[in-house]
């Protein structure tokens, strides 16, 4: 074995158990080397005086401040618990929004409004009483200026000034030029 | 009556001091199993076996006293929450020393965020992996009565100054007693890498406490 085998394998061997064949290999080797055999013992001593340096002590506030942590993680999980097992909230807003649809539907669903059928009245000419066409004064009427009602019954054309009459106030003015509609009127 | 309250609260402790010396005779699959019977003090039995174990190692592994309290603390919490899901046929210390490994390594990772520092564990942990391995003869000289009077520091920095993936493997052996299998699980690495890692690991720290040593 060269000393870089013995390097290279030394773990191997260091911990393998007492008598095994890499053990016989590397101590063989050991014997003859003393680069190597210091190598060994630095490694040996070094590791003692790790293992020989005090530890470090667990803190006194250790257990109370793991105990406070452990308590938030029980309610923790507690909280989440109560929240996916209990379904009474779920079931108490299901509830009332079944309420408010049926308040808000039972005048449509119920609707006792009774339903009567009512003849249609065929009018053929205006009653007798009824307030004659035409008897407000009109705003701007033009022509005459007190024109007789017009019933409705006399025809709609027979009197024509009665009918056609200007609402603008300028109608006086248009009369006088070309755009004017003849109305027969003037 | 006081008399009767002192004799009830002596036959609690009494009671309860049974209790706990019961729970110490167990070993972990007893007591995990204990614990998931509903014996929440069984839970304190794991945590009084693995605290200090567990705690010398995280801050072996990071450095750090304070931020290794905060990791053990984590590592108890989440055998609490998940040891329902812990399979029962495997090593309860194989797990517990994953959990704690695992918050120890991302730790480490979280550490060197910042791009130098992370070009330079890269570029550490690269050098340690593929440098030969070497070896010189260091005889005591007077110079290093210096270092003598800081043996302490000097072996603690010699661990520290181990690659990440090296110290995990060499603290879970020499000082956890580990064997190889071992930490094949808790590292997440298989036997090969292992002893390779460790081996490496070994001749670093040889190299740097070979000065200490007469």
């Amino acid at each position: 074995m060269s000393c870089s085998e013995f390097l290279s394998s030394f773990s191997t061997f260091y911990d393998a158990s007492p008598g095994s064949p890499e053990r016989g290999v590397a101590e063989a080797h050991v014997s003859g080397c003393d680069s190597c055999r210091r190598y060994l013992e630095v490694v040996e001593r070094g590791v003692s005086m790790l293992r020989a340096m005090p530890t470090l002590a667990v803190p006194a506030n250790f257990g109370p401040r793991l105990e406070h942590r452990l308590m938030h993680v029980m309610e923790e999980e507690n909280g989440l618990r109560a929240e996916t097992g209990s379904a009474v909230p779920v079931v108490s807003v299901l509830g009332m929004a079944i309420l408010l649809t049926a308040i808000a539907w039972t005048p449509k669903l119920l609707d006792s409004t009774p339903e009567v059928e009512i003849a249609p009245i065929v009018v053929s000419q205006p009653p007798e009483d009824a307030a004659p066409f035409g008897t407000a004064r009109p705003p701007f009427l033009l022509g005459d200026v007190n024109p007789s009602p017009l019933r409705l019954g006399e025809g709609l054309f027979d009197d024509p000034t009665s009918l056609f009459y200007q609402y603008s106030p300028l109608g006086e003015k248009y009369r006088k030029s070309g755009l004017l509609r003849r109305t027969g009127l003037d | 009556m006081p008399g009767l309250k002192s004799v009830d609260q002596a036959v609690d402790r009494g009671a309860a001091r049974d209790h706990r010396r019961m729970l110490g005779s167990l070993n972990d699959s007893e007591v995990v199993q204990s614990f998931l019977d509903g014996d929440e003090r069984a839970f304190g039995e794991l945590v009084k076996r693995y605290d200090s174990r567990l705690l010398n190692f995280v801050y072996r592994t990071i450095g750090d006293r304070e931020r290794g309290q905060d990791l053990v603390q984590e590592t108890f919490v989440r055998v609490y929450r998940h040891l329902h899901r812990f399979d029962q046929t495997k090593k309860f210390s194989t797990w517990i020393y994953t959990i704690a490994g695992n918050l120890a390594k991302n730790e480490l990772r979280n550490r060197s965020r910042n791009p130098l520092v992370l070009f330079q564990t890269i570029k550490k942990n690269w050098d340690a992996d593929h440098r030969p391995l070497e070896w010189e003869d260091h005889t005591y000289r007077p110079d290093d009565l210096y270092r003598k009077r800081h043996l302490k520091s000097m072996v603690e920095q010699a661990v520290a100054g181990l690659p990440e993936h090296h110290r995990i493997v060499f603290v879970l052996r020499e000082l956890e007693g580990k064997t190889y299998e071992e930490i094949a699980d808790i590292t997440g690495c298989n036997l090969g890498t292992v002893k390779s890692r460790l081996n490496r690991a070994r001749n670093n720290f040889a190299r740097i406490v070979a000065p200490l040593v007469d």
